[in-house]
């Protein structure tokens, strides 16, 4: 299993995060023909999906009728709401920095598959599978961001980011499942319940991601006579987050994936 | 002995029913045969001085078949016959068997049953044994207390409450035709389960014999929780036990049937009286742990070798239990201690140190109860052998096990060819269940094969069903043991049957006829098992001989597995080979 140690030794000294805008710094010097925004400013307030499933597994041991049983928890989470709002300042010609912070929340399920040792008989255990349900997932990240924006016109500006996140997650884990004995010649168990741990722990990530910018509200023909208009726009950000935090029950450390592909759209504000 | 009176103011009308239907039976069978040449299992209608032999089954001629069934029927609505036992099959949907008593006069006659297996109400097979022309009066000159006392002063003990003398008609077992009316009461002695036979009229003892089924002849809920026992060779076991009070209980109540095991601490005269009915058990009287890591082999054993042989009888068979409604299993273990082995006396030593046995009637609740010898000091060879704890051997478990099932259904009297059959069966079954937990023994115990306590005497235990000659038990029909020794020589020529049971799973060649049967192999060892389960339990009657049991074992191979089966050839010749016709 992997130590806390090793997930740092592979996410956390950031090095590709300071890769990456070092890279962005030798673009931005270069870059002879991208028009930069003329706002330096951009403020966004964005609600979203976060559209891929993805899953984890946990297996837990315990002592059963004399001998070692176990369970296997497959964590199915499910599309969720993102809440993701965010500043960028642009420093440079192109290059700007950011800080995000994303809300995400799902309600999902995990699939128990039991083996519980047989009360007569070694060797001889016994199989069983069922649904935890209700188990809950909320990651808050924050997300420092090197940006490369670029203007295509008036109205359109898209930007490029990636840098490091801090994600804070709280996930429902199962703790322990409760069977019941059919009865002899007890060759059957049914899953019956299951207990939860809610665990917290903090870690750190990588983002990347795009965002398209439309300031359009201003040549509506209703919305013309509004200058505040020529400030708010409308957009789209599509950002990876990934990272890998390693929660605890009863002791046994669990890795879990954290973060994934999410689409928000929202309102820009410039200045 | 004296022969029944012939009142001779009426003929009975039982005896004309019996001898109209005896003369189309016969005649039936005789003719179907010269006309059809049919082979195998023939209707065998026969009525020598007045014992009629019923053997007609799907491979008999339909003709007789019916035959007998109608002779049932006449009979049964006339009351001579009434049905002591019905069951729907455990195995075959929409069959059913019936088990029907001969009754003269209202008094049953002793030995004279009839099975009958029916489908959708046509039958299909009908074994068993009917007399003919009874003409016996069954007002008794003495009462049952009467009786009582005879059979006290006899056995020296009181008679169990739940064992009464009976009435009962006795076939004289050497002049055929000649009938008693007698008391049939059993008592435990000690050392033996006696039967015994007290003529009605004048209280002498007309016959007796011991019914105790010993591994050998004698010469020689919420309270529930899972114990780790090590067995005799120190191999783990998991125990169902109970907890109470912070001890730990050998009472497993998590199979169907509850099942009890006894630590009778040496206590031999407390043990008899236990036997006896005469004394209750208690919990404090069960084995029990501290700690629930049992470390009481002879304990441990015996306790898991009933669990695993009720398993056995309920996942293979379908059945509950030993009396099919799961009557609870109980074993009493340390009946004796075994540094009193040098004083105890040769009777004594014959049962509690180098035997186990089951005693039908015995127990608090007279639903019997199974007793395991102690064994000898490591040190002390008899024959050049070790003997251990005897419930250590899970063949010997089921065995004695076993002996309850026959007695709940077809109770084969335990004499002469019907007690070996019963003692081929408990073998059979003891075989059975050591192949079945093949895979739950740990720790190298629990090696299976076909000889008899080889866990326990050692080397190479009592008997031997793949070569019966290696203990000098016979392997053929025509080397029988024909002394009144051992009830007829149950253990001795059980290993006639036994060595069928082998030949039919195994094949081989008979050492003595030369002949050789194809056997189903190993890997369909479940069906040779079937076929002799089913057709010890419900096809056979109480004094079934072995050519009865070759015609019941071939039927039910073909009721399991059809007649063109390779069950039914190597059933058939297993019997052949070992000189049973």
């Amino acid at each position: 299993m992997r130590t806390r140690q090793a997930i740092f030794s592979r996410y956390g000294a950031l090095a590709p995060a300071l890769w990456l805008v070092a890279g962005f710094l030798v673009m931005a010097s270069d870059a002879p023909a991208q028009p930069a925004p003329t706002d330096r400013i951009v403020a966004r307030l964005d609600s979203g999906w976060r559209p891929a499933s993805r899953t984890f597994a946990a297996t837990r041991v315990f002592t059963a009728n004399l001998e070692q049983g176990q369970f296997e928890a497959d964590y199915e989470l499910r599309n969720g709401g993102v809440v993701d709002g965010g500043i960028s300042f642009l420093l440079w010609r192109n290059l700007g920095i950011g800080l995000d912070v994303s809300n995400f929340r799902t309600i999902h399920e995990a699939r128990i598959t039991s083996e519980l040792p047989h009360p007569f008989f070694f060797d001889l255990p016994r199989t069983t599978t069922g649904r935890a349900g209700g188990l809950e997932r909320q990651e808050l990240g924050i997300h420092i961001r090197a940006l490369w924006v670029s203007q295509l016109a008036d109205w359109l500006v898209i930007s490029v980011s990636a840098g490091p996140s801090i994600i804070s997650a709280k996930q429902d884990l199962v703790s322990s499942v409760q069977h019941i004995e059919v009865g002899f010649p007890f060759n059957e168990i049914v899953f019956a319940n299951h207990t939860v741990s809610s665990q917290s722990e903090t870690t750190t990530g990588l983002n990347g991601g795009v965002d398209i910018d439309s300031y359009f509200l201003h040549r509506l023909p209703f919305l013309r006579n509004f200058s505040v208009m020529e400030h708010i726009g409308v957009g789209l950000l599509a950002r990876y987050v990934r990272g890998v935090v390693e929660l605890q029950v009863d002791d046994e450390p669990i890795e879990v994936d954290l973060g994934g592909l999410q689409v928000t759209t929202g309102v820009r504000f410039r200045f | 002995m004296q022969r029944g009176v012939h009142h001779g103011l009426l003929a009975p009308r039982l005896e004309l029913l019996l001898m109209h239907a005896l003369n189309r039976l016969v005649f039936g069978a005789v003719t179907l045969a010269l006309l059809t040449l049919a082979a195998s299992v023939a209707a065998q209608p026969q009525a020598p001085n007045g014992v009629l032999t019923l053997s007609a089954g799907s491979g008999s001629a339909i003709t007789a078949l019916r035959e007998a069934d109608t002779l049932v029927n006449q009979l049964t609505r006339d009351g001579s016959l009434r049905i002591t036992r019905q069951d729907p099959d455990p195995l075959l949907p929409g069959r059913s068997h019936e088990r029907l008593q001969q009754f003269h006069q209202g008094v049953p006659v002793y030995g004279a049953e009839v099975t009958r297996q029916t489908a959708s109400g046509l039958p299909i097979s009908v074994f068993g044994t009917l007399h003919v022309g009874i003409d016996l009066e069954t007002t008794p000159a003495l009462s049952v207390d009467d009786a009582a006392r005879v059979v006290q002063e006899l056995s020296g003990r009181t008679l169990f409450r739940s064992a009464l003398p009976r009435l009962v008609v006795l076939p004289d077992r050497v002049n055929t035709g000649v009938y008693r009316l007698v008391y049939e009461a059993r008592t435990f002695t000690g050392a033996q389960l006696m039967v015994y036979f007290v003529d009605a009229s004048t209280g002498t003892l007309v016959w007796s014999y011991n019914d105790l089924k010993t591994q050998q002849p004698v010469l020689p809920c919420a309270q529930c929780v899972i114990g780790e026992g090590l067995g005799i060779k120190s191999d783990r076991k998991k125990m169902s036990v109970t907890t109470v009070g912070g001890t730990f209980l050998a009472h497993d109540q998590l199979r169907p049937a509850e099942v009890f095991t006894f630590d009778m601490r040496g206590d031999l005269p407390r043990t008899e009286l236990v036997l006896n009915g005469l004394e209750p058990l208690f919990d404090v009287d069960l084995s029990t742990d501290s700690d629930n890591r049992w470390l009481d082999g002879a304990s441990v054993d015996a306790h898991v070798g009933m669990g695993w042989t009720y398993d056995y009888l309920s996942l293979r068979f379908g059945r509950d239990g030993l009396n099919n409604q799961n009557v609870r299993m109980l074993s009493l273990v340390h009946p004796v201690n075994r540094a009193d082995v040098f004083s105890a006396p040769p009777d004594l030593i014959g049962l509690y140190y180098l035997n186990a046995f089951y005693c039908g009637l015995c127990g608090p609740d007279g639903f019997g109860v199974v007793v395991f010898g102690e064994g000898l000091p490591p040190n002390i060879l008899v024959g050049g052998q070790r003997f251990n704890f005897f419930s250590g051997a899970l063949d010997i478990v089921a065995h004695e096990l076993a002996h309850a099932v026959t007695d709940f259904t077809s109770a084969l009297l335990y004499m002469d060819e019907s007690g070996a059959l019963n003692e081929a069966f408990s073998d059979v079954i003891g075989i059975g269940v050591e192949f079945y937990a093949e895979s739950l023994f740990r720790d190298g115990a629990g090696v299976p094969d076909y000889a008899l306590g080889e866990d326990v005497i050692e080397p190479g235990g009592i008997r031997s069903l793949s070569n019966p000659q290696r203990f000098g038990d016979p392997d053929h029909y025509s080397l029988r043991f024909l002394g009144k020794a051992d009830n007829g020589g149950v253990h001795t020529n059980s290993l006639i049957p036994g060595h069928a049971f082998y030949l039919a799973i195994e094949g081989g060649t008979n050492r003595v006829s030369g002949l050789s049967v194809a056997g189903v192999g190993a890997a369909n060892r479940e069906q040779i098992e079937q076929v002799f389960f089913r057709a010890f339990t419900v096809l056979m009657s109480r004094t079934s001989d072995f050519a009865a049991a070759r015609a019941a074992t071939i039927q039910s191979a073909r009721d399991l597995y059809g007649a063109n089966s390779a069950a039914v050839q190597a059933v058939t010749q297993a019997w052949t080979a070992v000189g049973v016709n």
